[in-house]
């Protein structure tokens, strides 16, 4: 067949060049519009921090005035005792003088006023002493990471210590605790004020408050809270216990509430406090059912927000960017990135690498990582110890069934605690980085009996103990039961960590040394907290953890929560039940003191557990981050599980653009 | 002269090959290392004499009801084989029988040992309480895990320790010595478990062809078709332990569910070739025969067509112990098999910790260990399979 170029074909041919032509000058175009886009954006950004900052002046200068009326209303109320009493007055004045010369003698005036911390009785205060370094700036991008994913990123429906992280850089509760005092300062609260029976808080709140959308605050979102908080369709039942002291939460104003409690409790406060404010606006646009199950519903009014508040793949990177529209001083990064890595090795990898920026290396790494010059060059590292940390303890089942058993007795349990070398455990299988413990209050914190020192490792001693209990030892070495059978414990423990293996093996030689056979038992985490739950073990190993500054030994060792809690040896001693409950009502913090350590010398003579140790945390991190500081209780002076503005920074020539 | 039966004709014929010699060599050094385990690395001298003029042999009151039936077994399988009169296979079953009687019998009648320190042998001999002692050549129990000593953990190879010790602080080399029973066991027994259930479904399968046959291959495809490693490994990450609740009540030393359960996800190779060899066999004229003359269906079955068919059977078997003794290497490697008993798989593990750094003694001897195991296995096997192969033997004898 002929086949000619025709007309027809010149058409056609013009034509796709056309809609090529077309194509490649629509793509110029986008192109454009795009980097307008991006233009517009970065104005957009930018006039959302004047704005907020313009706000933050603004409410600075409002306060300051309203201070100045005050001092000149009060300055009236002196003038109008002036005309009243002269001479009284004018010797007042002079002594006030002579004392602030006395006080501050090199001191000018002025610059004490310059100098002034705007953010005083605020947990702002050691932040604003950070932004007023010379190298302090806000910029930058830090990167961190998680051991494991967390499941998902739902304040109310998901409790993982990794979530937790984020949440806090998200949410703010109404009042914080301030990491040097150890006291709750007000936050989203501007202040409270208590009711005479101490039954019902009334709360104002800030009024100058806008989520990262840039709604405001207001009573109702407090309220809202707490209505998911108690409502059995969203939130779990161990969560809505803890908060069942909280009878009601009521508005008494667009930025007043009212707290209503059930009854008189030292932890009433914090618990009303310590509860971020959820958005109304934004979380009603959902179902109760879609709220729960929702892999990611944060939205709050902190200093970074996730880009997609509902957004969220388990082991995708989670991204924080810093909300523009903060009502207080801004984070200092522009972005926390926090990586997935499961593995301990790879996470020293990035690290060594510079992947990440801050590493918690296992104690092996430490001592490992310290024999690196290179990285010790271009990083900082520090050891402390926490209040934070939770202490590693070894339960002794007194019940099984309705029967009683050798661990009833209390020579037996403080035997089994002599026996145990735990300096030793602490040098060579925590490596150093541990400490032994005495009882379930923190060695660094206020509730440790400053008096009380660990029971000693002592084999003649532990043996005597068991003796005067009744037990024999026979011909081979071998410890008998006063009923006369070989003193054998099934020691139940998590399996998959190395860590507790090595302490598991440990034990079983120490026990040895006095004829008493340890069996193990790792077991599945899921199964053994079912054991746990169903008092089915005669000894395990664990640990608590310390969410507080002041722990509440209530859960674990009141008889109270014997039949459906935590403590799950059984352990009865009406002496402390009685502390406890008196130190519930006492809300005296001094007084309460005293109450703990009696609690603690009790426990440290019934030793319900064998208390093992505590531990110390190790951080590395790298060199660009500054202005991290020591503190005596935390280690330093940032909490990851606690909402307190990152005092760190990145001077402004060390951070990094290029990712 | 009596003539050989053609299945004891191929073992003759393997056992002529130089592969399948050096293979036998292997696992008979490693059975010897197995059964004489307490006797070469015990922390409880052979023979003590204590200040008081006491003699004692703490190493013969802390045998195991399990090393006093392997010693049992092995003289008394080396006794049966002399016994040229009886069958070899009453002669086989004798030596199980003395096997599980010794067992038994040890269990009821041997007192656990009470539990003291491994270390207080070297104690009492530092103090000078001990007149004369006498070690064994590694003078280290697995499990003794130096208590006497700081930080003895991942010491190098020494002349107190030869091939250095582990994270657990105990000796290496004993443990490895010990390990061995370990990989035998596991080898023979998960082996065995999957060759009888193989035979007995594949057998029945190819016998009765038709619709037996249709069900029971699609029972091997779907076995097949799940990767037996991931199976393995779900079904022993959900029993920790040393001794897993299997079922309500029934507690079983991990060693063997372990081995069960690799004897359980294994059996489908075995079913297919005795499936195969009987398709075959039931059309021949000697079994048609048989079943002519009316026997029993179990001896139609087990005496004249498995002999007949068992041969390509040990073929995969012999890759088949190798194989299960990867497998444990790999679940111990994971940290998901044995807890405190030796295992090469769990030492080879701790050659790389969280640091990265690579402790060598670690990776080699254990590595060593399972490589020149397996190998030994396929070398047999390969010598097994030639010695099958018709083709071969032709060229051979030409």
């Amino acid at each position: 067949m002929e086949n000619r170029f025709g007309l027809k074909d010149l058409f056609v041919i013009l034509l796709l060049l056309a809609i090529l032509a077309v194509i490649v000058l629509k793509i110029v175009q986008d192109d454009r519009q795009w980097e307008r886009l991006a233009g517009i954006e970065k104005q957009v950004a930018q006039q959302t921090r004047d704005v907020a900052a313009l706000n933050r002046t603004m409410w600075q200068r409002l306060s300051k005035i309203e201070e100045q009326v005050n001092q000149q209303t009060e300055g009236m109320a002196a003038l109008n005792q002036t005309m009243r009493d002269g001479i009284k007055v004018i010797g007042t004045v002079t002594t006030t003088d002579e004392h602030t010369e006395n006080l501050t003698p090199d001191e000018p005036v002025e610059s004490s006023v310059t100098n002034r911390n705007p953010y005083d009785g605020t947990i702002f205060r050691r932040k604003w002493l950070a932004t007023q370094k010379p190298d302090y700036a806000e910029g930058g991008t830090i990167i961190q990471s998680f051991g494991s994913a967390p499941p998902k990123l739902n304040y109310l429906t998901s409790h993982s210590v990794y979530g937790r992280v984020i949440y806090t850089k998200i949410l703010e509760g109404l009042a914080e605790w301030d990491i040097e005092t150890l006291e709750m300062v007000p936050h989203l609260a501007e202040s409270w004020q208590w009711s005479d029976d101490l039954l019902s808080l009334d709360v104002k709140l800030r009024t100058n408050v806008v989520f990262s959308d840039g709604e405001p605050m207001t009573a109702d979102d407090v309220v809202y809270t707490w209505q998911l908080k108690k409502d059995p369709e969203v939130t779990d039942g161990h969560v809505r216990a803890h908060y069942a002291p909280i009878k009601s939460v009521e508005k008494t104003g667009t930025h007043s509430i009212r707290f209503h409690f059930e009854k008189i409790h030292y932890e009433n406060f914090m618990r009303a406090m310590e509860v971020p404010v959820l958005p109304k606006h934004f979380l009603s646009q959902f179902t109760r059912r879609e709220i729960r199950e929702s892999p990611a519903m944060v939205m709050g009014t902190g200093p970074y927000r996730l880009p997609d508040p509902t957004k969220y793949t388990p082991g995708e990177p989670i991204e924080l960017v810093r909300n523009d529209r903060y009502w207080a001083i801004p984070g200092s990064y522009d972005r926390i990135l926090y990586r997935v890595i499961e593995n301990e090795t790879a996470e020293l990898v990035a690290f060594g690498n510079g992947e990440i920026d801050i590493f918690s290396p296992t104690p092996e790494q430490h001592l490992d990582m310290l024999k690196n010059k290179e990285l010790r060059a271009r990083t900082q590292h520090y050891v402390f110890e926490s209040l934070h940390s939770g202490y590693f303890y070894m339960d002794w089942n007194q019940y099984r069934g309705d029967v009683p058993t050798v661990f009833k007795d209390k020579r037996v349990r403080r035997a089994m605690t002599m026996l145990i070398d735990r300096q030793r455990m602490c040098d060579e299988i925590f490596l150093g980085f541990a400490r032994v413990s005495d009882g379930p209050f923190n060695p660094i914190g206020p509730q440790h009996h400053p008096d009380i020192e660990p029971w000693p490792y002592d084999l003649d001693a532990a043996i005597k103990l068991l003796t005067e209990a009744g037990f024999t030892r026979d011909g081979d070495g071998r410890m008998l039961t006063p009923e006369g059978e070989p003193f054998e414990i099934k020691l139940s423990y998590g399996s998959g960590s190395d860590l507790i293996q090595k302490v598991a093996l440990f034990l079983q030689d120490n026990f040895a040394r006095a004829g008493i056979k340890l069996n193990l038992d790792p077991q599945k985490w899921a199964v053994l907290l079912q054991n746990m739950r169903q008092k089915n073990y005669e000894s395990t190993l664990s640990g608590w953890g310390s969410g507080s500054i002041e722990s509440d030994i209530e859960q674990m060792f009141h008889s109270r929560n014997i039949a459906e809690g935590d403590n799950r040896n059984g352990y009865r001693n009406d002496e402390l039940d009685a502390l406890i409950d008196k130190a519930h009502i006492t809300l005296d913090y001094e007084e309460r003191l005293k109450i703990w350590h009696r609690c603690h010398e009790i426990l440290h003579e019934d030793q319900p557990y064998t208390f093992m140790n505590v531990s110390k945390a190790r951080l590395w991190m790298d060199q660009r981050i500054r202005n991290v500081q020591p503190n005596p209780t935390f280690g330093l002076n940032s909490v990851g599980t606690w909402a307190v503005p990152g005092e760190w920074y990145i001077p402004k020539t060390l951070q990094r653009t290029d990712r | 002269m009596r003539r050989r039966s053609y299945l004891a004709e191929v073992l003759v014929r393997t056992a002529r090959r130089r592969g399948a010699q050096v293979g036998l060599l292997w696992i008979a050094v490693l059975t010897l290392l197995g059964v004489f385990a307490p006797l070469l690395a015990n922390s409880h001298p052979i023979i003590m004499q204590t200040d008081d003029g006491k003699w004692s042999s703490p190493m013969l009151e802390h045998f195991t009801p399990i090393d006093i039936a392997l010693l049992v077994v092995f003289f008394g399988g080396i006794a049966f084989y002399f016994c040229k009169f009886m069958a070899i296979r009453w002669r086989l079953v004798g030596t199980f029988a003395l096997f599980m009687v010794t067992w038994l019998v040890g269990q009821q009648l041997i007192e656990p040992p009470a539990p003291k320190g491994l270390d207080i042998y070297r104690q009492m001999e530092a103090d000078g309480e001990l007149k004369y002692v006498l070690r064994t050549v590694i003078p280290y129990s697995p499990n003794d895990r130096l208590f006497e000593q700081r930080n003895a953990q991942m010491r190098e190879p020494s002349a107190t320790h030869w091939l250095g010790t582990d994270a657990n602080r105990s000796d290496v080399a004993s443990r490895m010595v010990h390990a061995s029973r370990v990989a035998l066991s596991i080898g023979f027994i998960a082996t065995s478990i999957a060759v009888v259930l193989g035979i007995v479904i594949g057998g029945l399968m190819g016998y009765f062809s038709g619709t037996v046959d249709i069900l029971g291959m699609r029972l091997v495809e779907i076995l097949e078709a799940v990767p037996s490693l991931f199976l393995l490994l779900m079904f022993v990450a959900f029993f920790p332990g040393d001794t897993p609740e299997v079922l309500p009540g029934l507690e079983i030393s991990r060693i063997f569910f372990i081995m069960v359960i690799i004897g359980f996800t294994s059996w489908s190779g075995y079913a297919r070739f005795t499936r195969a060899e009987f398709l075959k066999l039931r059309q021949q004229d000697f079994i048609q025969a048989a079943v002519a003359c009316g026997l029993p269906l179990r001896s139609v079955l087990f005496r004249h067509m498995l002999p007949n068919g068992l041969t390509p059977v040990l073929v995969t078997a012999s890759f088949g112990v190798a194989s299960a003794i990867l497998a444990e290497a790999v679940l111990s490697f994971l940290g998901l098999g044995l807890v405190a008993a030796p295992s090469w798989g769990a030492l080879l593990n701790q050659a790389t910790g969280s640091t990265g750094a690579f402790s060598w003694w670690l990776a080699t001897f254990p590595g060593l260990a399972i490589f020149l195991t397996v190998f030994a296995y396929t070398l047999i096997g390969e010598a097994l399979r030639d010695a099958l192969d018709p083709h071969i033997q032709r060229a051979a004898q030409m």
